[in-house]
Order: structure tokens, then sequence, then C-alpha cells
């Protein structure tokens, strides 16, 4: 299993790409059985984030699991990775054989705050 | 053997679940019926689930959890009850990996569902994932 934030992943991927290990670290990335790819949205990301995480997703499909969290609707993740075609063909391998849980709508962050009434909904 | 020479001994030969939980066991066989067999396979229970224990802590270690405190045990679900609770824990047995399939978790703008995140994470552990690769693959070698 692998756990990474999606910043910290691309991150990690530009680091191997700039010392020579890109195609060694992305196969550990394609390969490794379940791959979390956390706070999709959180972050601003580099440019070429929608074409690496498309690599990944892709190489991945049907041979690997990926769970992919985000706090952004998918209406809005071509906008945010400013590749809708890229954001489409990721959609489309993930939603294939994928699982979808909605979250919320209350953050479990805020629950402290609330008053115990409330808190119980 | 007395009891401090066998501790030291299976110490020496890394038992040390059965050497924890020896004395504890001998009262037992003492106070309680308990044949040879029984008595072994006790301490060799015990052993194995030391292991298993200190297994999945150094795996939970190496993956870098960012809470890996947080498990479904102390998830509320109450908070948010219209969440899918048995799709949650359909995932959480881990079967879709063996399966290749994939989960997208969704929350709306500003409600976070982090502690569900984590929490199939750690849950997934006990079901027997492979190791967790380390923050630095490179590093590992």
């Amino acid at each position: 299993m692998l756990y990474r934030e999606t910043h910290t992943l691309l991150d990690d991927l530009a680091d191997a790409t700039l010392d020579g290990t890109r195609k060694e670290h992305m196969e550990f990335l394609v390969t490794v059985p379940l791959l979390i790819i956390d706070d999709l949205g959180m972050r601003k990301l580099p440019l070429i984030a929608a074409e690496e995480l498309l690599e990944i997703i892709m190489r991945r499909y049907e041979r690997a699991s990926t769970i992919l969290t985000s706090n952004r609707p998918v209406e809005d993740w071509g906008k945010l990775l400013g590749d809708a075609a890229a954001v489409s063909a990721m959609l489309d391998r993930l939603l294939h054989h994928g699982h979808v849980l909605k979250c919320g709508p209350r953050s479990w962050r805020t629950k402290t705050d609330l008053p115990p009434q409330e808190a119980a909904g | 053997m007395n009891l401090i020479e066998l501790d030291r001994a299976l110490k020496q030969l890394r038992l040390g679940g059965m050497a924890a939980v020896l004395e504890t066991r001998l009262r037992q066989a003492q106070s309680q019926p308990l044949a040879p067999i029984d008595l072994i396979s006790c301490l060799v229970s015990d052993e194995l689930a030391r292991r298993s224990e200190r297994l999945l802590e150094r795996r939970k270690k190496q993956a870098q959890f960012r809470d890996a405190q947080k498990t479904l045990d102390n998830f509320d679900f109450t908070f948010n009850k219209k969440m899918n609770r048995s799709l949650v824990f359909d995932l959480a047995t881990g079967a879709f990996i063996a399966r290749h399939e994939d989960a997208l978790f969704f929350g709306p703008t500003r409600h976070r569902q982090k502690p569900l995140g984590p929490s199939h994470r750690t849950s997934c552990y006990p079901a027997g994932l492979p190791r967790a690769l380390p923050r630095n693959p490179h590093s590992a070698r």
C-alpha cells in the first residue's frame, strides 16, 4: 500500500524526474496493489499534474486499485487541473470499476464546535 | 531451567511474545487443568499474536499515515447519517483490491472526509495488504 497526498505524489515524481529515476519511481507507483491519492483539490498543483495523474491512473487501470479523495466535485476537476480531456479520461477509468462514496455534508472537524443537540443531528 | 533462565532462553531464541506471557500461562496451567499440549498451544498463539501486532505496527509506521490513530472503530457514522455505511465497511474488507477496483471519496467544499480516508487505510492492513512503501522509495534501497 502507498499513501500520498496529491501534491506530495507529484512532488516525488518531479524529484525523480530531476534525478533521473522517473522510470523506476513510476514503476513503483503503478504496481503497488493499493495507491491512495489524498486531497485532490486542496492545493494548487503543477501544470503537468493532469498528465502525470492520467498516466498513473491509466497504467493502474484494471491492474491495481486506487483510492482518490477530494473535497472538490468532479465538475471542478477540469478547471483545477487545467486539462478537461485528461480529467475526462481519468474519471472514465476510475469510475468504470469504481465505488463512489460521498461524505458529509457536515464536517467532522467542526463537530466538536457544535452544541450537543445539533451535533447529534 | 528456572523461570529466569527460561525467559532468557526464549529471548535468545527471539520468542519475546512467549517470554512476555510465560509466567501468566504457567500460573494458568497450575490453577486450571491445562494439558501440556494446550499450554504449548497458548504460548505459540501468544507468540504469533505478538508478531502479527508488531508487523502491523511496523507497516503502519512505514506507511507514514497522517492520522494513523484514526480507525473505523472510533468513526462517528451518526454525524452524517446519509453516508453509505455499508459501502464503507465493504471497502474496509479490502476485497476491492483483489478485484483491482477503485474508489473515489468526495466531500463537498469545506467539508472534510479525512477521518474516513485514514480509517480505511488502517483497516485494510489486517486484511493482509502487502508491505507499505516508505515515503521515499529510493531510501529503501
